[in-house]
């Protein structure tokens, strides 16, 4: 989506997704077991973050200047340092730093499904369980493993 | 009805496979028959009941017990004020703060659903609604476009 945004696009993530990524139509991947993107100084217009495992200060210095982080998930320290130092470092200077809290509506929906329509955009499933499953279909999304969205088939 | 029920927040270990009742809906709800579901980090988060955004559900055990929000199925019954669908109509939503996707059937507010395109399959159109919005707005309403910065 964010290449359709005309983004040239970075991914990272374990050595297993990078493949994934790849193919979904990144730029560039970064393992992060072995590369520490934030070494990336002035970097990026925007970082999106679902994992927050990185200090927000370290994020900043890879955001260019009027760069922009959004943080979607996330250990709650990470979460109240973006809160607090987030709002700091925005009112004091020319990058922003914030959290997304996503919310449904069905224009967003209808804009989705025609960039799906139009083969721009496509769900990637990682792996699809039944219901009687479920337990391990989370265990197999905690522990990193999924290469993209896992499903349960319930009938 | 067979359900995913949790009733303490912890490891996977917590879902339980169990008989629960058929919900009913309100006036202005719609009973699906669940065909897919798919998980979000925010299913793992509940279930963890970590980070503490979660507890406002449930300070200390999970009010809601079965998870799940995005879901793809096919309309069994509408509530008594529901025009816009009818039983048999196949539809999908994001109902995140309702959750009880995780079941066979589950009761949705009406204005959530939307109706899946006959091209997708329900596992396709399950893995959409909750994923890609938040790429949608991450990028349209905090990056790229409002910035008019693409590189395009």
């Amino acid at each position: 989506m964010a290449k359709l945004f005309g983004a040239e696009v970075t991914g990272v993530d374990n050595t297993g997704k990078l493949e994934l990524m790849r193919s979904l139509g990144a730029d560039k991947v970064i393992d992060y077991q072995k590369a520490d993107f934030t070494l990336n100084h002035g970097e990026y217009d925007l970082i999106i973050d679902f994992v927050a495992y990185r200090s927000i200060f370290d994020i900043k210095q890879a955001l260019r200047e009027k760069g922009r982080y959004v943080m979607v998930g996330g250990a709650l320290n990470r979460i109240f340092q973006t809160l607090i130092f987030g709002s700091l470092i925005s009112l004091f200077g020319k990058k922003d730093l914030g959290i997304l809290g996503h919310k449904q509506n069905e224009k967003d929906i209808k804009y989705i499904l025609s960039l799906i329509e139009e083969k721009k955009i496509y769900p990637a499933i990682g792996k699809v369980f039944p219901l009687s499953e479920g337990a391990e279909a989370f265990s197999y999304l905690i522990n990193g493993l999924a290469k993209g969205k896992v499903v349960v088939r319930v009938q | 009805m067979k359900a995913l029920v949790y009733e303490k927040y912890g490891s996977p270990d917590e879902l339980k496979l169990e008989e629960v009742d058929k919900p009913i809906p309100k006036e202005n709800e719609v009973l699906v028959k669940v065909k897919a579901v798919s998980l979000n980090a925010s299913d793992m988060e509940f279930l963890r009941g970590i980070p503490i955004y979660t507890r406002a559900w449930g300070m200390f055990k999970p009010k809601y017990q079965i998870l799940g929000s995005d879901i793809a199925g096919i309309v069994e019954a509408v509530g008594e004020k529901v025009d816009h669908f009818k039983p048999g109509d196949e539809v999908f939503a994001d109902i995140f703060e309702r959750w009880g996707c995780l079941a066979e059937f589950v009761t949705a507010p009406s204005d959530k659903l939307v109706l899946k395109p006959a091209t997708m399959t329900f596992e396709e159109v399950a893995a959409v609604p909750q994923a890609a919005v938040v790429a949608l707005q991450a990028l349209r309403d905090k990056g790229i476009t409002e910035r008019g910065e693409s590189s395009d």
